[in-house]
């Protein structure tokens, strides 16, 4: 069939710098596969290429991907793209776990994306503030947040050229109508690296540890379209209340009960109108700056409308 | 937007005034299912499983036989909203508990209609939560709520607007009355400021309707000000439905039962 021998033909490019494979070869493989076993093509295909893999002892990282295209960060949507970008490293941040040699947040003209290099890639290293051209990264998706990998693969040439990078943050405002369970005076996970908030005293990932002590706000922005979940952390949570996090600690420990920060947050916010600005995380816009909304806004318009109605 | 599709979206908390929202009185689900959202239908087209509202508390009374159940009115430019809060609603009850009318207070709720005796429907609020504001919140919500409703009205005549043709088929009221009572609103709202400026030489008329409502600056008494015969018909019609409800409310074993019927359909719970 023509259609195996393009994917046979598509397979056997991917190895030809690391495997002694005929097309035919991976077509017989595939035919087999497809036609005696009745396994569908996507199917076959994935497993001809994992064994092939395994054959030149290769990671399905290693593989050059069919051709990867240039792209900027706001397009990327959906998980394992391979693209090549031309980004300024913004921001590099401590890496989490020994198997990671970088992590950070890397940025373009369309806005700004985590990237995660790994120490098997063995990878030179990047730069805070540099401007590279990323050749041959693959997208990771993650709860619905994509990222950027860098693999074996990826070629790296620092540019001499700066880039100014946009701003993907997002501006909401509304009343905020709920404060919801999870807010106030929380616990996190100690574990390095963890910073789960614990239920219980309990972790989800360590099980029961002694927890640290923070303050946050998962609220909702309502405008009476739309709505918005909206955490402040505990900077803006304690700019927004006025308290403290070692004065909500005293709050808590003389009513014997963590639950009366958030209650006296809730009275002090709730029903107020506030516009919020940050990046999003999943469904959340995570507060970098926010304001109180204070006075009535220009009503001529709305008079305007309603009398030419 | 993009939000994933395994979260339920939550639902937004429309902005209507007094007089809308009593004026309502159709609820319905949009599904079979035991704990699907339950929705009043505004009559100027849309569905409302929460609303948000900002007015002057002027009455808060604890109305339960058995145990407290407290009942405040909030009232807007133009009428009063009935907000109910007892065992299921602790912080909510203990708000109205506490406040000292009168006071501007925010409050997130749900639609609830309840049918007396006569047959008539009654609609009030169930508070998720109430909180005591300040008056420019409660002027921001004056401007909002007018901009929403006047988009409604707006879009009412709009073919494929299906809350709008359910309204017509379960109210037939004319919407134009409450793009007017919007107008009326956001005028009041400037009488209010010149108000603010301290002239004590606004018009007697103006002071004495203000007082006449019994209510702060700003509340039923600046749809007065408005000074058209329309709204003070309103305000009129606001104050017999509040009478009558409030004799309901001290009284109606059915408005008992009702309560305990609603928390059954209330899918938060």
């Amino acid at each position: 069939m023509t259609d195996l021998r393009t994917h046979a033909r598509e397979i056997t490019e991917q190895f030809s710098d690391h495997l002694d494979v005929s097309v035919d070869e991976v077509e017989g493989r595939l035919d087999g596969l497809v036609n005696d076993y009745r396994v569908p093509v996507e199917e076959a295909r994935r497993s001809v290429t994992n064994s092939l893999l395994d054959e030149a002892g290769m990671e399905r990282d290693d593989l050059a991907p069919g051709g990867s295209r240039e792209a900027n960060l706001a397009e990327l949507e959906t998980d394992e793209e391979w693209v090549d970008l031309r980004v300024k490293v913004v921001d590099l941040w401590d890496p989490g776990h020994e198997s990671i040699a970088q992590v950070g947040l890397v940025g373009d003209e369309s806005g700004t994306k985590k990237f995660v290099a790994f120490r098997t890639s063995d990878l030179p290293t990047l730069e805070e503030g540099a401007v590279y051209r990323l050749g041959n990264v693959v997208t990771d998706e993650y709860q619905g947040n994509i990222s950027v990998k860098l693999n074996r693969t990826t070629t790296i040439e620092q540019l001499d050229e700066d880039l100014e990078v946009g701003d993907d943050d997002v501006t909401v405002e509304g009343a905020l109508v709920d404060v919801q369970s999870g807010s106030g005076l929380i616990k996190r996970c100690p574990e390095e690296d963890c910073t789960r908030v614990l239920q219980n005293g309990r972790c989800s990932e360590h099980g029961e540890v002694d927890g640290e002590f923070d303050l946050r706000i998962k609220g909702v922005l309502d405008d009476g379209v739309e709505v918005h979940e909206v955490i402040f952390d505990r900077e803006a949570t304690e700019t927004l209340t006025g308290v403290s996090l070692e004065e909500a600690k005293q709050l808590a420990m003389d009513a014997l009960d963590t639950t009366v920060v958030a209650d006296e947050m809730r009275a002090d916010t709730l029903g107020r109108y506030y516009r919020v600005t940050g990046p999003t995380f999943g469904r959340y816009v995570l507060v970098n700056e926010f304001s109180a909304i204070d006075g009535a806004p220009d009503a001529e318009d709305v008079l305007v409308k309603a009398r030419s109605i | 937007m993009s939000q994933s599709q395994s979260v339920p979206t939550r639902e937004v908390a429309r902005r209507v005034f007094a007089q809308e929202f009593n004026d309502g009185s159709y609820a319905f689900k949009e599904s079979d299912d035991e704990r699907a959202p339950l929705y009043l239908l505004l009559p100027t087209g849309e569905r409302a499983n929460r609303v948000f509202l900002v007015g002057t508390l002027t009455e808060t009374e604890d109305v339960g036989e058995d145990s407290e159940y407290w009942r405040g009115r909030i009232v807007d430019p133009t009428g009063t909203f009935f907000v109910y809060a007892g065992q299921y609603q602790p912080e909510a009850a203990s708000t109205l508990r506490d406040l000292e009318p009168p006071a501007y207070v925010a409050v997130v709720g749900k639609p609830r209609t309840y049918e007396t005796d006569d047959g008539t429907v009654n609609v009030s609020v169930r508070p998720e939560s109430i909180t005591e504001v300040d008056a420019a919140t409660r002027d921001r919500w004056v401007v909002e709520t007018a901009r929403r409703t006047v988009e409604r009205v707006a879009a009412f005549d709009d073919e494929g607007n299906e809350y709008a043709r359910m309204a017509r088929e379960q109210y037939d009221l004319p919407v134009d009355r409450y793009r007017d009572a919007a107008v009326a609103a956001l005028e009041s709202l400037e009488s209010h400021d010149e108000l603010d400026d301290g002239s004590e030489e606004t018009s007697g008329s103006d002071e004495v309707a203000t007082s006449g409502e019994g209510v702060p600056d700003g509340g039923g008494g600046a749809a007065s000000t408005a000074g058209a015969t329309d709204d003070e018909s309103l305000v009129g019609e606001a104050k017999r439905t509040a009478t009558a409800q409030q004799r309901d409310a001290a009284v109606d074993p059915d408005l008992q039962s009702d309560r305990s019927a609603n928390e059954e359909l209330n899918p938060t719970k």
